[in-house]
């Protein structure tokens, strides 16, 4: 730590509210017996729970690490893209206009935000091995020293994780997005090169990868030299801002601070001839068009969603068939949210001076069109690409799914985007012996609408496998009728 | 004979800069010239682009026609030299929502390696010329819009520099506070500081800047 460094340190630790060393004592104290008493008792638990026959034969099957090395390809490529919008290396608003635009050299000035947050990555990959790591212990085909040594290579591959969220933090579009397929095909060559190998050493490739990883981290610390102050700036911005909404509970506020603002097609002609029905549709596609990377985005989660659920659907795999099933589902939720913007601002104008010429009622209606051809289209073309590829036809069960969630996922959102703040009772103290349980109604309270469309999602395989495709259509009408009544209900209460 | 020393470079040389955003023209063809203890006024009416030239200058916005070079360098803030030289209030700065007034200023400081307590005497000197002692203890949200004006302008002129950017320092101020703030800004310019400010107020051109750069829109 330089002079400067040091003397700025000083002064911050002397504000009101500073953390003492009791605090961080007792952060380390809380850490180390959460990880004791809940997450170890956990993760024996999901292995005792996973080491069952439909997960065992995918963890232990031959090809397992060629799966592995595909999904870190992808991971690698979503945070590369994840960078350009929330960097690893970030302070706040503040700390970033004084000490990161201070002479002092910015790798020692970001050089622990972004070692912190480089644990995140690491953590989730060492909690997926010790997960896997725990089921295959509990049926006794890995031995404990083979264990840790996943570990480490996954502690590696996290690190390497990291490194790849700042590059893309350094990057700019193009070039980011480059990168990002670039990893997506290494991913898929290593993945093509493990098949070919017969059986992978764990000693070696763990020691690879764990050395690769700490390498690469270490070597990425010169790189925050080359972080541009307009990029530090504008991410801690909408940092500041999404996390501000998310501790007021206002989750759709957080969200709003990452949609970026329009910045193409300031030409397309949004307004043109037609009667409403076209003039409101092609304000709604010509808002698509003037955010295309967001747009591309949420279509791009709306076709994984839609593949994982029809795989989920043909290939028949039990409890991974339903993990895969309620992935898809919510990748469908979050990638509708890009293609929805105007029911929301619909909903928006309530409480204002009317300025529009149509009321609430037929602004949503109106903007439901464009949506919902956009949704049908994406999810019956990518379902129907992937059942035929599957070979189960064009007319199967895993077709018709997705595609009757795709009217659902609009109403969904009309409920959603009426949705009122949190009431504050939710926020009163529940006294358990296991802590204060309130923060769980309010998480429930504010994933509801995901939580809602994964639960008529799961309802819609079951039916359509169980019983048969028609009871997945009935299930859908009243899915549909039900989020109908959720919908109108908010809104009257909006209206009040 | 020794050859003669070269001239020392302009604090601030532009020429020719424009800005296009998507067809958009936000700044037009702007020139300057400044050295070294020298302030410059950048007025015109509003949209003509007078921020955006600031914001070039300060390496914040990529200009797409023209040269730039700040204290003899081409603006960019990954350059630790180029942030060194450079002071700019352009917009509301970032203030901490948990360090007071003073600390603040104390903070600022000690960014910019002085100790401590020579960061408490030089941030105090500062509140006492623009007669905000009294505020010394505030929070950000307990100030004025006035008085956060003055404290932006104090927390800018807290940190070295060898050029200092000022977008329409005059607002939300009262003329006696205004005057305190050109009394300061005449000092830090007789100490060698090249400023460049933009300005509605005739009072700043006429009481301070030695040259006016009238920027011109699109027509």
């Amino acid at each position: 730590m330089n002079a400067e460094l040091r003397a700025a340190s000083g002064v911050w630790a002397q504000r009101r509210g500073a953390r003492t060393t009791g605090d961080l004592l007792y952060a380390v104290y809380l850490t180390l017996l959460t990880v004791l008493v809940l997450l170890v008792p956990a993760l024996r638990a999901g292995g005792a729970v996973l080491a069952r026959p439909d997960v065992l034969p995918l963890l232990q099957h031959p090809h397992a690490p060629v799966g592995l090395a595909m999904a870190l390809g992808i991971a690698a490529a979503v945070l590369v893209l994840l960078g350009g919008t929330r960097g690893p290396a970030l302070l706040s608003p503040f700390l970033t206009e004084t000490l990161a635009s201070s002479a002092i050299p910015r790798r020692r000035v970001l050089r622990r935000p972004y070692l912190r947050a480089i644990v995140l990555p690491a953590l989730c990959c060492v909690l997926a091995a010790a997960l896997a790591g725990a089921t295959l212990l509990q049926v006794g085909s890995l031995g404990m020293p083979l264990a840790l040594l996943a570990g480490l290579a996954a502690l590696g591959f996290g690190l390497l994780l990291g490194v790849c969220w700042l590059a893309g933090q350094l990057l700019t579009g193009p070039a980011r997005v480059l990168l990002a397929l670039v990893l997506v095909a290494l991913g898929a060559g290593v993945a093509l090169g493990i098949r070919a190998v017969p059986s992978l050493p764990l000693l070696p490739a763990s020691v690879v990868a764990l050395g690769l990883g700490a390498l690469s981290t270490v070597a990425s610390l010169p790189l925050l030299d080359r972080l541009r102050g307009r990029v530090l700036r504008q991410q801690a911005l909408r940092w500041q801002s999404a996390t501000m909404s998310a501790e007021t509970g206002d989750l759709a506020g957080a969200a709003v601070a990452y949609r970026p603002p329009p910045a193409v097609g300031r030409r397309l002609p949004a307004v043109g001839r037609g009667g409403l029905l076209l003039a409101y549709a092609r304000r709604d596609a010509v808002a698509w068009l003037r955010s295309p990377a967001r747009s591309l985005g949420g279509l791009g989660l709306a076709v994984i969603g839609t593949a994982l659920l029809v795989a989920a659907i043909l290939l028949e795999l039990g409890l991974p068939s339903w993990l895969l099933a309620g992935m898809g589902c919510l990748l469908l939720w979050w990638g509708s949210g890009t293609v929805v913007d105007g029911l929301r601002h619909a909903i928006h104008t309530l409480g204002s001076p009317p300025l529009f010429g149509q009321g609430l009622g037929a602004q949503l209606l109106l903007h439901l069109p464009a949506p919902a051809l956009l949704i049908l289209t994406v999810t019956g073309g990518s379902a129907l690409a992937v059942s035929l590829l599957l070979g189960a036809g064009a007319f199967s069960a895993a077709v018709l799914v997705p595609m009757l969630l795709a009217p659902l996922l609009l109403l969904g959102r009309v409920w959603d985007a009426a949705k009122p703040p949190m009431p504050l009772s939710l926020t009163m103290p529940m006294p358990t012996p296991q802590g204060d349980a309130s923060v769980l109604a309010m998480l429930i309270w504010q994933a509801d609408a995901p939580l809602l469309h994964l639960g008529i999602g799961l309802v819609l395989v079951l039916l359509a496998t169980a019983v048969a495709p028609l009871a997945a259509v009935v299930g859908a009408l009243l899915a549909l009728t039900l989020l109908a009544v959720l919908a109108l209900g908010r809104l009257r209460a909006l209206r009040r | 004979m020794r050859p003669p020393a070269p001239p020392p470079p302009s604090a601030i040389e532009a020429e020719g800069v424009g800005v296009v955003r998507d067809g958009q023209v936000l700044l037009l063809d702007a020139d300057i010239r400044l050295g070294a203890g020298e302030v410059g006024a950048v007025t015109g009416p509003n949209g003509v682009g007078k921020t955006t030239l600031l914001r070039v200058l300060a390496g914040l916005i990529e200009p797409t026609a023209g040269t730039v070079r700040v204290a003899g360098r081409a603006p960019d803030d990954r350059d630790r030299r180029f942030r060194r030289d450079l002071a700019a209030l352009i917009g509301v700065p970032q203030t901490a929502r948990d360090l007071t007034v003073l600390e603040h200023l104390r903070f600022l400081g000690a960014t910019w390696g002085l100790d401590s307590q020579q960061a408490l005497v030089e941030g105090r000197e500062l509140l006492s010329r623009l007669h905000l002692e009294g505020l010394s203890e505030r929070y950000p949200h307990e100030l004025s819009s006035g008085q956060s004006q003055l404290v932006a302008i104090a927390l800018t002129l807290a940190r070295p520099g060898r050029v200092l950017l000022l977008d329409e320092p005059e607002q939300r101020l009262d003329p006696d506070r205004l005057g305190l703030v050109l009394g300061l800004l005449r000092d830090r310019a007789e100490q060698g500081t090249a400023i460049l400010l933009a300005t509605h107020a005739r009072r700043v051109v006429d009481e301070l800047a030695d040259l006016e750069i009238a920027v011109e829109g699109p027509t």
